[in-house]
């Protein structure tokens, strides 16, 4: 029997392969999933906003443990990104071997759209330059578009679930 | 964050626009539109939208952003259900079925927010002699997560913390609904401080 553990806005999980990371009602916001098919282990993130914008703060890389699950704070797209990577090393995955894909970034208002560009649209360019930075590739994405999605990774074999209701 | 007697202070302004505006469009269609009185709260942006149910409810959700001398939006929301019957209700049963909305019923659901949060808006530009404008409406449909996700991701992109007003909508006693006023930090200092010299 798989542990379903749902991650809201702004927060994320990393975990082993008895787990089925939820997350529910993904606008303008970017899911990012990383998993390591050897070891079994990934990770989810709900991240809201592209970059916090000030230089110079050090990332924290606190983790609250419990049930073998590993939850932090993933309000910002770039810390979301680094905090997953490290934490899905700590469980003895490897940054080499992670299979990434993004989903979101949608744009749910006309009205919300700033100089022909919206946060959404920021989150996925801000997702792809942290990728660079890292040095990873991205395996596939499911981004844009005006429909908001339900994201779900099974971690026993890294299958990405998208749903939409509209 | 705010006191007492601010929260006291605000309730009531927005208490006098939302009775405008709810007396105006009750008169314009000759139904009934009640309101409570408002709830006035100051909290992170991503916690205002899980008080109104599940990620994946499905909403549909008129937008509009306050625009001049304060900024923020105003968000009326309603169950997908509701905001079919609340449509039938506004446009006097102009189609034999009602299992979506369609332009027509986007447009009548659009015009009642902008009757809405006009009158709303008007009062309270009047009583605090500040200059405040509404954009026109927009309508979505979509899981409240990523509407309300959304709206609140761009209020949130300037602060923290945010001024929420919040007023539920009973429209003929068959739909109901929330309307949302709010406004980002600045904006409430300013309607604080006009509000005060207007006790004076």
């Amino acid at each position: 029997m798989k542990r379903e553990v749902t991650v809201n806005m702004g927060e994320m999980a990393i975990g082993g392969g008895d787990l089925v990371l939820q997350t529910n009602g993904v606008g303008s916001c970017l899911v990012i999933t990383m998993y390591d098919d050897i070891r079994k282990v990934g990770g989810l993130a709900h991240a809201m906003l592209p970059g916090r914008h000030v230089a110079g703060v050090a990332i924290s890389k606190v983790f609250q443990e419990k049930d073998g699950i590993s939850t932090g704070d993933a309000k910002y797209v770039d810390e979301a990104m680094e905090r997953l990577v490290t934490g899905i090393e700590e469980m003895g995955g490897s940054a080499s071997r992670l299979h990434v894909k993004f989903i979101g970034g949608a744009r749910m208002f006309h009205l919300l759209t700033v100089n022909n560009f919206t946060v959404g649209m920021q989150n996925v360019e801000s997702a792809k330059n942290k990728l660079i930075d890292m040095q990873i590739p991205l395996e596939s994405e499911d981004t844009g578009g005006t429909i908001g999605r339900s994201v779900g990774i099974d971690l026993g074999n890294g299958l990405v679930t998208v749903r939409s209701v509209m | 964050m705010i006191t007492d007697f601010q929260r006291d202070e605000l309730k009531e302004v927005v208490n006098i626009g939302a009775g405008n505006a709810c007396t105006a469009l009750s008169k314009m269609l000759g139904k009934k539109i009640g309101f409570a009185s408002p709830n006035v709260f100051v909290d992170q942006a991503e916690k205002v939208w899980p008080l109104l149910g599940n990620a994946e409810d499905v909403v549909s959700v008129v937008l509009l952003k306050i625009v001049g001398d304060v900024s923020g939006v105003i968000v009326i929301v309603l169950p997908a259900k509701d905001a079919i019957v609340a449509a039938r209700v506004l446009t006097d049963n102009h189609r034999k079925y009602f299992d979506f909305l369609d332009d027509f019923d986007r447009s009548a659901l659009k015009e009642s927010g902008n009757i809405l949060s006009g009158a709303s808006l008007s009062a309270l530009s009047k009583f605090l002699d500040m200059n405040i404008l509404q954009s026109v409406p927009e309508v979505a449909t979509d899981m409240l997560g990523a509407v309300m996700g959304s709206i609140m991701v761009d209020v949130n992109s300037k602060e923290e913390y945010i001024l929420v007003f919040n007023i539920d909508l009973d429209i003929e006693s068959v739909a109901k609904g929330k309307l949302f006023f709010m406004f980002d930090p600045k904006a409430s200092e300013k309607i604080l401080e006009a509000t005060q010299k207007k006790m004076l």
